[in-house]
């Protein structure tokens, strides 16, 4: 109230006053304006805290510049010409607010700035911590080797050995699925050898998994419910003609999501060139969910489809986004533990299906409590490393905390 | 090709045939397909195709040329462009799907007969939605060897998969060891149909139809590659495969090479190798220092494109006894074409030169190559050209050799024929008036244009023209009914307007058939009529009237895949009809789906100061101010275009991309908002709310959003999304133009009826 009352006396004078200074500023702007750059800092987010390594980028809203400067506590961190002005900058793992600071330098040597402090974490902000499973496949010489014991395994969670709590190998329920691009360039044979590859995986699925099929263009040509009832999976999906544009990110974030309030391993399986022209979402909008989720991402890539996908005109996306997307679902995929699988014919389509259900089937799952877990938003990785050489292993490189 | 070339060649087809003919078709479940499956016996095939490519004489049945040159270059390979070009017409002739495999199989032999480099690639045509531009322009391929220097035959061999018919072509080249010395390349000319941004995307290999364009666009599209080596002042000079130089005119030609100042010549050898005239000289026109040619395609890109097809071919080279190919480049050094800066030595040089040719030259087939110094101490390697007495043909397409009966190496009668003294005489010749006549007789019995079961009879007329006359009836009939067409517009030309209409509908009627000589015929007859239709009638309402249906015809091309054709045709009605909200739509939306944003502002713009409230013509100029760079621009027309009473599709596009502004701003709760008050409930806006939810942290609000698209009832119909509908061609405002179109033939018919049942007027 005090307040309130304070501000009441202080407003008629505070406002004109910040009306002269206004004007004082716009009529002394006004010969610089249209020079000056205008910039926004479109990351990191406003509102949350840093730590580690992280993208720092502007975005010029109005009027032109040649170089931008970036300062991270009032220290030079570097300098990008553009045509994205961006770079990636650790500012170590110390709780404290940071001040990101960048200037913008038009062509006639005009300045323009942005600033954003990113807070530090409150010590008594609240933190829970709740069991993370890690899916991992550990292979030698080309084979899954799945006779490893617990005690030869250790998992760091953001730098950090963490304790492990569970332990086990071979099946795990699964729950996925299967994203299956049914665009234009997929008519014909082509989809149908893509389905009998989805058939394919249906019929591994054991009484606890469950799966859903999803067939999309630039819109969903067909969507089933999760079930392990293979015939009926299977009917709702005869009759399907491949048709449209795609837009496999906006369906993969579709597919995420479906998964949210599954039990047991998440799995999407995508089949699709990934070349996505329709999609709402970008690439880097599905980041951000992706490393949210829990899901494992496996995408059969499928090759052959005449020129360089990533070469296609669309309106709404050109060759330099067409392979940045790529290279973002390509990142996406072996991130969260899965894995690309490269599908030179369709007509090996069910080879690719049966090679992934393989090896989920024998996966070990690693549980733990992650020590220090705070939903701060931002990334942590992890790794699994094994008391013995010779094996590589592949699980989940990170993730942030929903 | 000799007939006993050709019989050999048959006969080895079937004797392949029969040896290694398909395997049985196997029974298999399938429940998305028929219930058979056929394999096929990639043996068998592997067996035919080395005997062709390695033994058959050169010839067959689809036409084909093939040109190539070896660049210059240092390490111990050189990259060696091929241009191969395949006959539309004898394609579709010898083709039986609507969708059809095409295999091409590129083959460079050493001197003893062993293959030394090779490409084999398949690419699907589909023939139903292509057909009329591959009719029209055949079908270029580009494709690269790397080739240690030495002598080498080149063989091509194109195969429809499907039908078996064939080409194969052969060509000598010589790879030179240029050394620091100087040196000539190959001269080339350039392909008259090829234009930016048709252009081989890969560097490697394209397979691409042609069509005419009228104007080079912008240049490169984004992230096309500079490697690519026949280029001249920033932009694409794309060698032609069967080049053309006219007797009498100016010819232009390029060369690349290392020839300090001397002064340049071309000759023009005959077939058997003596000079048909001196040497002629070579005037530059421009001439710039060559920049890096580009890398080389690296081994592992290569063979991703062609897997399935090496695999064959390596079969096919075991099973022959022949050397596997040689090795690939092993690093980019060995094959870098980047031109080194030398003390004392001259740069390597590309002109443009051009050359007049004597009247004095036969028409057929020569061999021309460069020549540098006083006494030729530089001469480049020979290439094939056809020589013709016919300005026309310096820009001869596939169709336009068979409209006007020729064939390569045997023009010099029919060239003649087609050079016809023009002067004062009475319209058309005593065939084409027979024509026209016949014409006349067919339309007095329409009892509508609009419809294809009204023009049963005019079709069947036509289709008995071309199947009694094959070389000669298409341009027999444009002849006579363009005729026909100006005799009726010297009475009234508001008569050629349901004729404008008739040849429309009969154009689809022959697309949906696959009668591609027919369908094209019409299409230009539509055009020309259209033409003399502003002429003739010379009011403002003919031109409205054209317009309209320039821009109905220019979306039925868009379809069959003459974008550059349609294009023209667009440009035009926006001449025409400047108010045209319809042409400067179709305009704008080309030059944007081409890359071209710079044109296309200048077309939207245009759209929006006769239609200041056109949603689609200020949304589709805001992203293209985005793209442009202009964010602010783009910005204050998307408020515009927020403004409008848009159609759903555009509503949800406006307020997607709204949102995205504040998210880009990092304002997701106003992003949130914009998306949630607009209610709007496309597939594309739920998610992009769903996912906004999920930013805010409300996770389970965004399951909820979601929820409708994956409960609809399994099997109900979808709909194209909007941002689809934004990629492609505006369906609306050409079915608008077509209609109004219609609308005016209609009215228009009993007159035109009275007309030709009057007999001549």
């Amino acid at each position: 109230m005090t307040s309130l009352t304070i501000g009441s006396q202080l407003r008629l004078p505070w406002i004109l006053s910040a009306l002269g200074c206004l004007l004082a500023v716009l009529s002394g702007a006004e010969a610089v304006k249209a020079e000056s750059p205008v910039l926004t800092i479109v990351e990191p987010a406003p509102g949350v805290p840093i730590f580690g390594e992280t993208s720092f980028q502007v975005e010029i809203l109005d009027g032109e510049a040649e170089t931008v400067r970036f300062l991270v506590d009032g220290r030079p961190v570097g300098e990008s010409s553009g045509p994205e002005f961006k770079i990636t900058v650790d500012v170590g793992q110390d709780n404290t607010p940071h001040r990101f600071e960048a200037i913008a330098v038009s062509p006639s040597g005009e300045e323009g700035t942005a600033l954003l402090v990113s807070p530090a974490i409150q010590v008594d902000e609240e933190v829970d911590a709740e069991l993370r499973q890690l899916y991992v496949t550990v292979s030698r010489q080309g084979q899954r080797v799945l006779s490893l014991e617990q005690d030869q395994f250790r998992i760091y969670d953001n730098g950090y050995q963490q304790r492990m709590v569970t332990f086990g190998r071979g099946d795990v329920r699964l729950t996925a699925v299967l994203l299956i691009d049914s665009s234009t360039s997929m008519q014909g044979r082509r989809l149908r050898y893509a389905l009998r590859g989805a058939q394919t995986f249906l019929q591994g699925l054991r009484e606890v998994d469950d799966a859903s099929v999803l067939l999309f263009s630039d819109r969903i040509i067909r969507s089933t419910p999760f079930s392990n009832d293979i015939e009926s999976l299977m009917s709702q999906l005869g009759g399907v003609d491949a048709a449209g544009g795609t837009a496999l990110n906006d369906h993969l974030y579709l597919s995420l999501k479906r998964l949210e309030d599954r039990q047991g391993r998440r799995v999407v399986v995508i089949l699709s060139d990934g070349i996505d022209s329709h999609s709402v979402l970008r690439m880097s909008d599905i980041r951000w969910v992706a490393e949210r989720s829990r899901a494992l991402l496996y995408w059969i890539r499928v090759h052959g489809g005449g020129s360089d996908p990533t070469k296609r005109l669309s309106a709404w996306k050109n060759p330099t986004v067409y392979k940045e997307e790529y290279r973002l679902l390509t990142r996406a995929v072996e991130t969260s533990g899965g894995r690309i699988v490269e599908l030179e014919r369709l007509q090996d389509a069910q080879a690719a299906f049966q090679e992934i259900l393989d090896e989920l089937r024998e996966q070990y799952v690693l549980g733990y409590y992650p020590s220090g877990t705070s939903r701060d938003g931002r990334f942590r990785p992890v790794e699994v490393k094994l008391d013995a050489s010779g094996y590589e292993v592949r699980t989940l490189k990170g993730y942030v905390e929903q | 090709m000799s007939m006993t070339e050709f019989s050999r060649w048959i006969s080895l087809l079937v004797v392949f045939s029969i040896l290694f003919g398909p395997a049985p078709v196997l029974g298999a479940e399938d429940p998305f397909g028929p219930s058979t499956l056929q394999a096929r016996a990639l043996r068998g095939l592997t067996g035919e195709v080395a005997t062709l490519i390695l033994k058959a004489e050169p010839g067959g049945e689809l036409a084909m040329e093939m040109s190539a040159v070896s660049l210059d270059g240092e390490g111990e390979t050189r990259r060696v462009p091929v241009q191969v070009e395949l006959d539309g017409g004898t394609f579709l002739e010898w083709n039986r799907t609507p969708k059809t495999r095409l295999e091409v199989y590129l083959y460079a032999l050493g001197e003893d007969g062993s293959v030394v480099d090779y490409r084999a690639e398949a690419t699907v045509v589909d023939v139903d939605r292509d057909g009329e531009v591959i009719w029209q322009s055949g079908l270029k391929y580009y494709g690269e060897l790397n080739l240690a220097p030495g002598t080498y035959r080149l063989r091509c061999l194109i195969r429809n998969f499907q039908s078996k018919a064939a080409g194969l072509r052969e060509v000598p080249i010589q790879v030179p060891d240029f050394g620091s010395d100087d040196f000539l390349l190959t001269p080339w000319v350039r392909d008259p149909a090829l234009r930016e941004p048709w252009l081989p995307i890969r560097p490697w290999r394209a397979d691409l139809l042609k069509d005419l364009a009228d104007e080079p666009l912008d240049g490169w599209p984004e992230g096309s590659p500079q490697a690519y080596p026949f280029t001249f002042a920033g932009h694409a000079v794309p060698p032609s495969a069967r080049p053309v130089l006219v007797a009498g005119k100016t010819s232009t030609l390029f060369l690349r090479g290392r020839w300090s100042d001397r002064p340049l010549a071309l000759e023009i050898l005959d077939l058997d190798g003596s000079a048909l005239a001196p040497p002629l000289p070579l005037t530059i026109v421009d001439q710039a220092v060559a920049g890096r040619i580009g890398a080389p395609a690296d081994a592992k890109a290569k063979s991703n494109g062609s897997r399935a097809e090496t695999t064959e071919i390596k079969e096919l080279a075991a099973r022959s006894g022949l050397k596997r190919p040689g090795p690939r480049s092993p690093s980019t050094r060995n094959l870098g074409l980047g031109v080194p800066q030398r003390t004392g030595v001259a740069d390597v040089m590309v002109a443009e030169l051009q050359v007049e040719l004597p009247d004095s030259l036969p028409p057929g087939l020569v061999l021309v190559r460069a020549l540098a110094g006083q006494q030729r101490e530089l001469s480049s390697s020979t290439f094939e050209a056809l020589i013709a007495v016919d300005t026309r043909d310096q820009n001869l397409l596939w169709a336009d050799l068979q409209r006007r009966d020729l064939e390569l190496g045997d023009v010099a009668q029919t060239t003649t024929e087609a050079a016809a003294p023009s002067g004062k005489r009475r319209r058309g010749g005593r065939k084409a008036r027979k024509m026209a006549t016949l014409y006349r007789s067919q339309l007095a019995n329409l009892s509508a244009v609009d419809n294809v079961a009204a023009l049963g009879s005019i079709i069947d007329f036509e289709s008995a023209v071309m199947a009694d006359k094959p070389r000669k009836g298409g341009a027999l009939l444009q002849t006579g009914e363009f005729l026909a067409a100006q005799d009726l517009a010297e009475t009234d030309p508001e008569a050629l307007v349901p004729l404008i209409q008739l040849h429309q509908e009969l154009y689809l009627a022959y697309r949906g058939r696959r009668m591609f000589a027919l369908a094209t015929h019409s299409r230009v007859l539509v055009e020309r009529m259209t033409e003399l239709y502003v002429e003739t009638a010379e009011s403002q309402g003919a031109k409205v009237l054209a317009a309209r249906v320039l821009v109905g015809l220019g979306g039925y091309l868009q379809k069959g895949g003459l974008a550059s054709t349609s294009q023209r045709l667009f440009r035009r009605a926006a001449e025409l009809d400047p108010t045209s909200a319809a042409a400067a739509l179709a305009l704008g939306v080309t030059y944007e789906q081409f890359g071209a944003y710079g044109r296309a502002i200048g077309a939207f713009e245009a759209l929006i100061e006769q239609h200041p409230g056109s949603a689609e013509g200020l949304f589709r100029l805001a992203m293209t101010y985005d793209r442009m760079g202009n964010r602010r621009a783009a910005q204050t027309t998307l408020d515009r275009a927020a403004q409008t009473k848009a159609e759903p599709w555009l509503r949800s596009l406006i307020v997607q991309e709204t949102a995205r502004r504040e998210l880009t701003r990092g304002r997701v709760e106003q992003a949130l908002e914009r998306m949630q008050n607009a209610n709007e409930s496309s597939p594309g806006s739920l998610i992009w709310t769903a996912y906004l939810q999920d930013r805010v942290g409300r996770p389970k609000a965004a399951v909820a959003t979601l929820r409708p698209l994956t409960e609809r009832p399994s099997g109900s119909p979808s709909t194209e999304s909007p941002r689809k509908r934004y990629d492609g061609p505006p369906f609306a405002a050409f079915e608008g133009a077509r209609e109004e179109a219609a609308e005016a033939s209609k009215i228009r018919f009993d007159l035109l009826k009275s007309l030709v049942s009057g007999g001549a007027p």
